[in-house]
């Protein structure tokens, strides 16, 4: 056994050496203030504000509820178009209770992006075009956070193990981006409003 | 007494087997740095699919299918069933009809290459209204794709019937003839309405 544990630990010590205990972001991870744009392979992403709606689009949040909106700005940087992936690993953020806009949980599944001009679902986008980008989340009043920190991921490009077609796989933290969250304005009225709306 | 022995035997042996796996990994991966990059459908260049350059108007063979792209449009905005989409750059609308040859079948693939190769795919937002259609009967289809205005110049579409392997296939790719002129009469244009599929001799519905 103890041969074996020694052996263990060689291994573990040549793979060091080789530069297999490395960060995969050997710059750590950026904190980074809102407003301030994020270079994350392959995506520019610039997250500005999260504040707190009692509506959003058509829908009104039902009582005791209220939306988490943030917005920001989103721009793909390569040449190739990216699917429902690599978008869907861009961003996490943890919220205890947090629902996506359809009731599903989206307290650590990030919900999709909505274009903020028109409010469509933006799962996939092509090289050169930057959107208004919104992200909404359904909470109830009582887990509104007063401030949140979203995280960042960044790809790397190279061919799938499985069809060896090249994509962006292996998503990895690269920015953190620490926003405080503006309140209802005046959640009393809009509470009764909510109420018998 | 002969257990110390033993005992060494057996270090030496576990030793030996890790040491032999680790030198064999070691030396798979050195050998596998030295060969080229294999297995992917573009590393065969027999494979690669057959690119037919054409025209807007003109039809092009693709075996399975015949089509030819009929109109080209553009617009910030296009209309769906109901929802309004706004581009960030311009959507192109690009009408087309295919025909099948032998089976029924329909086009799966419409991507559109820039003149300096960035690509865009039916992903996200865009889409590829089309049908199946039997064989010699026309299938009119039309797919809405967004590009930035800066792409608009020099545009051109590739047909082909399947979007996932097009391994030996035969793609056609057509020069949309599009301007700079073009791109900016497509930001002010009146707002692109989805054409839903039909097929036959009949027009639009």
């Amino acid at each position: 056994m103890a041969s074996s544990g020694l052996l263990l630990i060689v291994l573990f010590g040549i793979s060091g050496l080789l530069g297999g205990w490395s960060q995969a972001t050997p710059d750590g991870i950026r904190e980074v203030a809102a407003g301030e744009t994020v270079e994350a392979d392959p995506f520019r992403i610039r997250l500005d504000e999260a504040r707190v709606e009692r509506r959003f689009g058509d829908s009104r949040a039902e009582k005791g509820t209220a939306f988490l909106v943030l917005a920001g700005r989103l721009e793909l940087t390569g040449d190739e178009p990216v699917g429902v992936g690599a978008m869907g690993d861009l961003w996490s953020v943890e919220l205890p209770g947090a629902r996506d806009v359809y009731g599903g949980d989206a307290s650590k599944v990030p919900p999709p992006f909505l274009v903020a001009g028109d409010g469509s679902t933006l799962v996939g986008m092509g090289p050169g075009l930057e959107y208004d980008v919104q992200l909404v989340h359904v909470l109830d009043l009582a887990d509104l956070p007063s401030e949140l920190t979203v995280t960042i991921h960044e790809h790397g490009w190279r061919r799938s193990s499985l069809d060896r077609a090249w994509g962006w796989h292996d998503p990895v933290p690269a920015a953190r981006v620490r926003l405080d969250v503006t309140p209802l304005p005046e959640p009393g009225a809009d509470e009764a409003e909510g109420a018998t709306g | 007494m002969s257990r110390p022995l033993d005992r060494l035997r057996g270090t030496g042996h576990l030793w030996g087997v890790g040491l032999a796996a680790f030198g064999l990994l070691a030396a798979g991966t050195w050998l596998q740095d030295l060969l080229p990059e294999r297995g992917a459908p573009e590393d065969d260049r027999g494979a690669r699919p057959h690119v037919r350059s054409a025209e807007v108007g003109e039809t092009v063979d693709l075996r399975a299918v015949e089509v030819s792209v009929d109109a080209v449009a553009g617009a910030r905005t296009r209309l769906e069933f109901g929802s309004e989409l706004i581009s960030p750059g311009v959507w192109i609308e690009v009408r087309y009809t295919a025909t099948p040859v032998a089976e029924t079948t329909q086009l799966g693939s419409v991507e559109l290459v820039a003149a300096d190769g960035r690509r865009w795919t039916t992903v996200g937002r865009n889409e590829n209204l089309c049908t199946e259609s039997s064989p010699g009967v026309a299938a009119h289809c039309a797919a809405y794709l967004e590009v930035p205005p800066d792409a608009v110049p020099g545009l051109r579409v590739r047909l082909a019937v399947s979007p996932l392997d097009q391994r030996y296939d035969a793609v056609a790719e057509v020069d949309l003839g599009l301007t700079g002129p073009d791109a900016e009469e497509f930001g002010t244009a009146e707002p692109l309405e989805a054409v839903a599929p039909w097929v036959g001799d009949g027009e639009a519905s």
